[in-house]
Order: C-alpha cells, then structure tokens, then sequence
C-alpha cells in the first residue's frame, strides 16, 4: 500500500524484460532485436507508429506467439508452457480492439473470467459494476464501444492482477470516457500494488499517467527512459544570426536534427544540451533560445524516416 | 467454465442436429405404414436373372428384399442412408469452430489471455463436442423403438442402441477431423468442405477399396447382418478420432496468433 | 480542490508543477502550517496522474522543508512559518519581475519575446550553472 511518500516499488527486479527479441512473421520482421526493462510499480508507456511491433511485443509476452530469437521474461519467468500459465494468472490484458464473446452477456462474463483467477475482488466488480454503469443481462453484442472497453477495463481490473497490459486503452472513446478509464488505471495502480504496462498513441495521456516511457521503431527500442529525465534531457535550441547562419558541425553528443534555414539554426539535443549550449554559443548568434521539448517532438523525432 | 462457453459456441447446432435426425428417424418410422402397403405389389415384382446380375439390379433386388421387413426396412432406410448421411454431415458441423475461428472474430486474444494451457482449450471443445455427437447419435436412435409400436411394430431396444453406438463412433471420426481442419483454417467453411468432401471421397473408394467402408461399420451392417457388433471398426475409428483430435491439440500448440 | 490539473505537456515535470501549486497555496494562505494535505492516492485519482509522481513531489517538498511527512498519518504543511518569509520575498521578487517586464515592453520587446528569453536564462542556470557571456 502507498504510505505518504514511498516510491510505488514492489520488487526491484523489472517485471518486463526482452533481450535481442527478435520475431518474424511469414517473413516480416515484427521485431528486430527489441530490448525492454520496464520497472515494477511502474506505469509504462510504450510508444511506436503503427506496425512498430507494439501489438507483437505484448502477444510474446503473454505467450501467445513465440520468439523467433532473443530472450523475453514476465516477472522473471518464461512467456511458454506452465510458466505462462502462471504469468497469465497474475496479467491482465486488453486487447487493442476489446473483443469478447458476442454471445454471452455482460454477467455471464464476469462469471466466467472470475472463474479463472483465484485472487478476484468482488469488491472491485461491485465498485465498477456501479461506475461503470454496465447492465449485468445486457448482450456484449448490443454493446457500444465505449461500454465494451469498459467492460474489458473491468475484467482486467478485478483479477488481483500483478501486471496490467493494456493496447491502446483509450482508442476510439470520446475525451471524457477516457479520462474515466484512465482514472480508473491511476486509483488502480495506487491501491493494488501492480505494474501498468501500456501502448497508446495518445501522447497527451502518457505524458499524463506515465512515469517511464519506451518508444519502439520498426521492431527496435529507440527511447527507454523515465519520462521527467526525457523532459529535462531534451532541449531545443533556436540561433539566430545577423547575417546567414553559417555551416555548422556540433560535436556534442546527443545532438539530432540541426536543421539551417536563413538565418535561422535549430538544434535538438537529447543529452540535456550542456555542451551543445556551450559549442553553439561559440557560434556567436545574435540570439540564443533554449526551450523544452514536448513528448510529440521527442516521439517524431525519434520515428522520423531518415532524411 | 470453459465448459459452459463451448456449449454456448455449439448448442444451437447441436439442438437443430439432434431435433432433425430425431424427426427423420421418427419420420422413417412412420414411413413404414406406406411402405407396408406397397409390399403385396413388391411381392409380383419379378427382375429378370439378367438384370439382376448387373450392379445397379443386385441393388435394386436387395433394397427390395431388405423392404419386406420392419427391421430390414428400418436398417435401410433409417440407419444405413439418413442418420448415416446426416449424422456425418452434423458432426462435421459441429466439430468446426473453435480458437483459430475465433481470432477471425477477434476474441481469441482474450481466450489466449487467460491462465489455461492451449491443451486444455482443446480438450474441453473435444469433451461437448463428443458428448453432444454421443446424444446426437442415440437419441434419434432410441425414437424408433418407443415409436415402433405406434405402427404396429417392435423394434429391440438393444438392436437401436447398438446400431447408435456404431453411429456415434465414426461421427465421432468425422468430427475429430472437422476439428484438426479447424485448427489449419480460420474460417469456417474451408475444414467443412473438405471434411465433407473427404467423407464422399471414402464412400466412392470404399466401392473399390473394401477396407475403407467406413460407412458399413457407422450403419452397423455387420450387427444388422450377425448380430455382432463390428468390433475391428468401432476401434479403428477410436484410435483414428484420437490421433486428430490429438494432432489439433499439436498444431494448436504450436500456431502464433 | 485547491489543486489543478497540471499540463502534461507544457515541457515542465508534473511533479515540478505539483510543488509549485502547493507552494502558492501555501504563500496565499490556502494551505495554513500544519494543515493537512490530501493524501497521495485520491489525490492522483482526483488529478487523474501517476500516484507515483504525487509521492516524488511530496518527497521534493519535504526535502525542502515545505511539508512533512507523519507515518502513518499523512502529509502536513509545515509549522515553520517560512510561509510568512516566502510570502514577502515573494512579493519583493515580484515586484522584480514587473519592473524588469515593463522597461523591456518599454524598448519595444513583445511579450512572447520576453518569455523566450527568461526560459532560455532559466535553462542555462538549471543546467550550466556558470557565468553566461554573450
């Protein structure tokens, strides 16, 4: 349980962690030698354009693909065989499109997911039950989206999961569902110990809930880090010259994109900019701005085709 | 539960299999009150030795003979050609389905997601699914003893029993095998067709190929004609049912979703 | 609630923006010494962000002094009255501030201009740390 204060950790060992995984489908490459660690107690956000791998990641992690290569472990464990079995009684998924049995309905549901995890909270269905305002006789079929993604946020919730793995929680629901879900994720992860692992292409809402954040790209991780040293790391810097910006060469590490227009030079810098400030001013603009990068640039950035 | 959810996947076929056959044998049963009185007429009927020595005049003949009785005529009709022609085309049925149609629907990945072995899965599927081809195959069976005596006739409870057994048995293979077909494709019509089309592939071979009659032992010629039961056959198709059934599980095992 | 929502996506660490709202409750007197804060849980429900980041503020504020933490019992503002000192030296900094904002509106200097420049100074003392020549 939270005391005031104390940092949400469970254990220190990562719950999520792949290795050089690599996964090929009927001769497309999904991953490339993807390496993940995502941090118990942690809500992570996994980022990547579509096709990136994210969907891929989560099913080899839950065992319902297997790695073409490459290592990957959920609380320590194998994704296959018995092991899997056990990492799946302590995960709750949900699935990007949120399908479940048509022809069952909402109480019949609940009654069969509940008879497979020993650690149900019957507190929480009742909890959500109410909050979620989800008719117990009514058909899945006759169900809204936004109700049917509720209804899997409610399935997932009440396992007494350890982890919860979540594609695109929030797809296709109007602002004020989703700040719902999502709220139902925070008060979740405060009172349950558990680790919340999600993809999104919702840069708002991962900036939002996340505290660690992953960004893959064709199959490979391209950003890992906890989201306020990525925002203190990032910087852009705008010079501007009195005359045309001269041709520049920054040596400092962790510079991207410096891109020269006119008089005008940006550079975007991921090593918190300390020294590429120090070169540029060496350039002597006539004027030197220094502001922060939002998450959409850091992730733009990081995806972009090559130039 | 996952009992229940494969009930809920297959029951109104199995309910629609169970009510036909069970009108048709009960429909065969009152067919006979036609037939009877065709038989002074069968009687008069004479087929020449030549023609008779052709095959499609021995059929006739035989179907002829087989007429005169209750039995014989129940046998022909009711066992040897509808239960076994639609008992193979309803188990074929309900052995499609399953997890690979599900991924067509989308909710295989929250199947996928629960703490169950793919084994399992299968195992359950198999489980109703033979359970209702056995309540498929007797309880159409049993409506012709307890019919029998409303057209003046009996019919051994024992003899319909067996002759259910023999139907269950080999609907069983065929529903084995709609099953492992259903594990390759992700429709559902593909593992039909070609379960059916297999089932009419062996009915021409078995005219060539005696080994093959596989459709003798589901009528239960051998228990019609000796009184017992086909014994090499029933087992057969067992051993036959296992290894598809047991080859689905495998190929499940090993798919990617 | 005397808290807002923090802008995730304003460059500034929520847990930054945590500290400086309960800072500023404290300085307008919203928050009194020895008052209770809510606690982490409701409060990231409430705010809907990651419990996480509300206990890192809470451990930043306490670290300087602003709250302390009881076991067991919660987060309280604390009693050393630096509120009153924040409070003036506050308003002596904004007095600063005004001044220095009207004599660069005075030279012409827009308002969007003027903003740029005080985050390029914030960020040059938060990571150099040196004398800045120009």
């Amino acid at each position: 349980m939270f005391t005031e204060a104390e940092v949400h950790v469970v254990s220190d060992r990562p719950v999520i962690e792949t290795a050089g995984l690599w996964k090929r489908y009927e001769g497309v490459e999904a991953l490339r030698g993807l390496d993940l660690q995502v941090p118990s107690g942690s809500i992570f956000g996994f980022l990547g354009r579509n096709g990136s791998g994210k969907t891929t990641t989560i099913k080899v992690l839950l065992g319902m693909a297997r790695p073409s290569r490459g290592e990957a472990r959920v609380f320590g464990c194998s994704p296959s065989g018995q092991d899997g079995v056990e990492i799946r009684r302590r995960t709750a998924f949900v699935s990007d499109e949120k399908d479940l049995y048509d022809y069952m309905a909402v109480g019949e549901i609940v009654a069969f997911t509940r008879s497979f995890y020993p650690r149900w909270r019957a507190d929480l269905e009742q909890q959500y039950l109410r909050k979620f305002e989800l008719p117990l006789d009514r058909n899945i079929k006759g169900l809204s989206r936004g109700m049917r993604t509720k209804l899997a946020m409610l399935l997932a919730l009440c396992r007494g999961a350890d982890l919860l793995m979540l594609d695109e929680p929030t797809s296709g629901l109007d602002p004020a569902m989703a700040e719902e879900v999502l709220q139902a994720l925070v008060g979740h992860v405060a009172a349950q110990e558990s680790t919340v692992f999600f993809s999104s292409h919702q840069l708002a809402e991962v900036e939002q809930i996340a505290d660690h954040v992953a960004i893959i790209d064709r199959g490979q991780t391209v950003v890992s880090d906890a989201l306020d040293d990525l925002r203190a790391r990032y910087r852009r810097i705008q010079l501007v010259f009195e005359g045309d910006a001269p041709e520049i060469r920054v040596h400092a590490p962790g510079t991207h994109r410096v891109r020269r227009q006119g008089r005008v030079i940006t550079v975007l810098s991921s090593s918190s900019g300390d020294a590429v400030i120090q070169e540029l001013r060496g350039y002597r603009p006539s004027s030197f701005d220094v502001s922060p990068v939002s998450l959409k640039d850091i992730f733009l950035e990081s995806v972009r085709t090559e130039d | 539960m996952l009992w229940h959810k494969a009930w809920l996947e297959t029951r109104w076929r199995f309910i629609s299999a169970v009510l036909i056959l069970t009108v048709m044998a009960g429909g065969n049963v009152y067919g006979w009150l036609a037939t009877r009185a065709l038989l002074p007429q069968l009687n008069t009927t004479t087929i020449s030795p030549a023609a008779e020595a052709t095959g499609l005049g021995s059929v006739i003949r035989e179907a002829v003979e087989l007429n005169k009785t209750f039995r014989g005529y129940i046998w022909y009709q009711a066992f040897r050609q509808n239960l076994t022609q639609m008992g193979v085309l309803f188990a074929v049925v309900l052995g499609c389905g399953g997890l690979v149609t599900e991924s067509t629907q989308g909710s295989a990945l929250f199947t996928l997601s629960l703490p169950i072995t793919r084994r399992r899965l299968v195992g359950t599927r198999a489980g109703v699914g033979l359970a209702q081809c056995f309540a498929m195959a007797i309880v159409p069976s049993l409506v012709i003893p307890i019919l029998s005596p409303a057209v003046g006739e009996r019919f051994g409870l024992v003899d319909a029993l067996a002759h259910g057994l023999c139907i269950f048995f080999v609907g069983a293979v065929f529903f084995s095998l709609a099953s492992f077909l259903s594990t390759l494709f992700g429709d559902i019509w593909r593992p039909m067709l070609i379960a059916i089309s297999i089932a009419c592939a062996l009915a021409f071979a078995s005219l060539v190929i005696p080994q093959l009659r596989i459709f003798s032992v589901m009528s239960g010629e051998t228990y019609f004609k000796t009184g017992s039961l086909p014994w090499a056959g029933l087992l057969t198709s067992a051993v036959i049912a296992t290894a598809l059934l047991y080859s689905a599980a495998e190929t499940l095992e090993r798919r990617d979703f | 609630m005397i808290l807002l929502k923090p802008n995730p996506s304003s460059g500034v660490p929520i847990y930054l923006q945590l500290m400086g709202q309960v800072k500023h409750a404290i300085e307008t007197g919203a928050l009194k010494p020895g008052e209770q804060l809510p606690s982490i849980r409701p409060l990231a429900e409430e705010l809907v962000i990651n419990p996480n980041t509300v206990a890192k503020a809470y451990r930043e504020l306490e670290h300087e002094g602003v709250i302390e933490l009881r076991q067991g019992a919660g987060a309280f503002v604390s009693d050393k009255a630096p509120t009153q000192q924040d409070a003036e030296r506050l308003k002596a900094a904004q007095a600063l501030v005004a001044q220095g904002i009207q004599r660069l509106r005075a030279r012409g200097i827009t308002d969007e201009e003027i903003r740029r420049l005080i985050e390029a100074e914030l960020a040059g003392v938060y990571r150099s740390g040196g004398p800045r020549g120009e």
